[in-house]
């Protein structure tokens, strides 16, 4: 893009505020004596430069600024205009300097072409008169000035987009960086911990192996934190990339289960199964997917009391979307919470029931599990009764090109 | 089984406390170890005895850890089994880690049991 690209608005009134200025171009003195007359007839204060073909404008056009070109055009060159409308383009301190050709008559079909090509109009010698020149002039220079808006637009646009994708960057970098510096200490604290788990420097005895078990959750579960912070950062950066690949559901929904089964038995819940899907792969990002279902199954932990039982069910809907659906018979959300349990850092604060308020969390986790499924183009809905339990459901498409 | 006294392990980390950590777990386990903080002077303890396996952190002043792992390729062709260690979450990191000879990235925070299957994974590769 020319410098010429960049016209500020205060440029822009002074274009207006100035007499009309007119460069003509034809080889006939007396033509040129006719529309110059025409011409200041119907404007008043036009500044009228005249030359007679083409290279001899070259050097005005680079040297003042006119408002529109009348360029007289034969039909033996007339295949040269549009080559002539680009270098006048080039040459002339405004990019968007209309052209009006002044030609013989034309078809229909010529017309459309040279209008086409960047041509603002076509004036016949037939059809010369103050009326014609006047409505082609002040077409030309209005759509000339319409051009350089929509320009002048553009550019501070393409602008504020660069600055928005610095921007990005800028927090991007922010969060990889403020994730690094907080995961190294928090590695090694984990590290020296399991050393001393492991008897490296002598047998714990089990009360204590029991603490520091309980140090390591921690370091854990503010590990699963930072990593929530980040991928919500990710998010809403645009920055989440799926990566799909064929992924063997079942598998992993077992998988899944599997991984927690130990976690609901501590706490004195079963997970039960309930695996019925006769498509066995899908297109989908598998660790985004694993993420989404520990999720769901760590917060029905989380949500259920002893001896209930949590089921986490896969099935075919339709012959386009799986789902997979985490039910659990703890407490429920009230009807007033269940929509906003998705947003980004929504806590449910319910003065009746104080239980709700020592859920841990962010606040984060069902936010993303939605964008998850909402990124696969599927979704995540709830349906939950107080007293009864919740269900939280994901409808995943099965594959991704239709 | 292979006698892990018999594996080299050079790790490098510019972060203090979990090279000495690393250096504990893994002489406990009974690998033979060699640390250091920076890439030059990871060279040096290289150039004076080739490790088997390099564990190596990514993000370190000074040179990070995929130049490193280039510069021992070249010390020693296909002699060193990598494995890269990190806290970063970059997207990418892993592909470019793959492609840059690695047996394996882990992450930090990373449990022993994720450790050690890494390593016997690298040192039977």
């Amino acid at each position: 893009m020319g410098a010429q690209a960049h016209i500020s608005a205060t440029q822009l009134t002074d274009i207006r505020c100035r007499p009309m200025s007119a460069l003509l171009v034809d080889e006939e003195a007396a033509r040129q004596q006719i529309v110059s007359a025409y011409l200041q007839q119907v404007f008043d204060d036009i500044v009228i430069q005249s030359a007679e073909h083409i290279a001899e404008a070259f050097p005005f056009l680079s040297a003042h600024r006119f408002d529109v070109v009348l360029l007289r055009i034969t039909p033996l060159n007339l295949h040269l205009l549009s080559d002539y409308v680009v270098t006048i383009g080039k040459v002339a301190l405004d990019e968007h300097l209309p052209v009006i050709a002044l030609s013989e008559e034309l078809s229909e079909q010529q017309l459309r072409e040279l209008l086409a090509l960047g041509v603002a109009d076509c004036l016949a010698s037939s059809e010369l008169s103050e009326a014609s020149i006047y409505r082609s002039v002040r077409n030309a220079v209005e759509k000339g000035q319409l051009r350089r808006d929509n320009e002048s637009k553009r550019v501070i646009i393409q602008q504020n987009n660069r600055e928005l994708q610095i921007q990005k960057q800028h927090i991007g970098s922010f969060y990889e960086t403020v994730s690094h510096e907080l995961k190294s200490p928090l590695a090694g604290a984990r590290e020296y911990i399991s050393l001393v788990i492991d008897g490296v420097c002598g047998d714990a005895n089990a009360e204590q192996k029991k603490l520091l078990y309980s140090a390591l959750e921690c370091c854990d579960s503010l590990k699963d934190l930072i990593h929530d912070l980040l991928d919500t950062a990710a998010m809403e950066n645009g920055m989440l990339v799926l990566r799909y690949a064929p992924c063997a559901i079942n598998q992993l929904v077992r998988k899944v289960i599997a991984r927690y089964s130990p976690q609901a038995g501590n706490a004195g819940l079963s997970i039960r199964a309930d695996i019925q899907c006769p498509v066995e792969f899908i297109d989908c990002d598998e660790m985004r997917l694993d993420q989404l279902l520990s999720h769901l199954i760590s917060n029905a932990i989380k949500n259920s009391r002893a001896n209930e039982d949590i089921l986490v069910s896969l099935a075919l809907a339709g012959d386009k979307y799986i789902t997979l659906s985490v039910r659990d018979q703890g407490r429920g959300i009230p009807l007033e919470h269940q929509q906003r349990v998705f947003d980004k850092f929504y806590q449910i604060k319910d003065d009746t029931d104080n239980e709700f308020e020592h859920l841990p969390g962010m606040g984060l986790g069902l936010y993303l599990c939605r964008s998850i499924a909402c990124l696969h183009g599927g979704h995540l809905g709830i349906q939950s009764t107080p007293g009864e339990g919740s269900a939280f459901t994901a409808s995943i498409p099965i594959t991704q090109h239709d | 089984m292979k006698d892990r006294s018999d594996t080299k392990i050079l790790v490098v980390d510019d972060d203090g406390p979990i090279l000495a950590a690393l250096k504990l777990r893994l002489e406990h386990a009974g690998y033979s170890v060699m640390v250091a903080r920076d890439s030059s002077s990871a060279c040096v303890q290289a150039k004076r005895s080739m490790p088997d396996i390099a564990l190596l952190d990514i993000n370190m002043p000074g040179g990070d850890g995929f130049e490193l792992a280039r510069t021992l390729d070249r010390l020693a062709p296909q002699r060193v089994k990598k494995v890269f260690i990190t806290a970063s979450k970059k997207p990418g990191l892993r592909d470019k880690a793959l492609q840059c000879g690695a047996v394996e990235l882990i992450e930090k925070p990373f449990s022993a049991d994720q450790l050690f299957d890494v390593l016997t994974m690298t040192d039977m590769v």
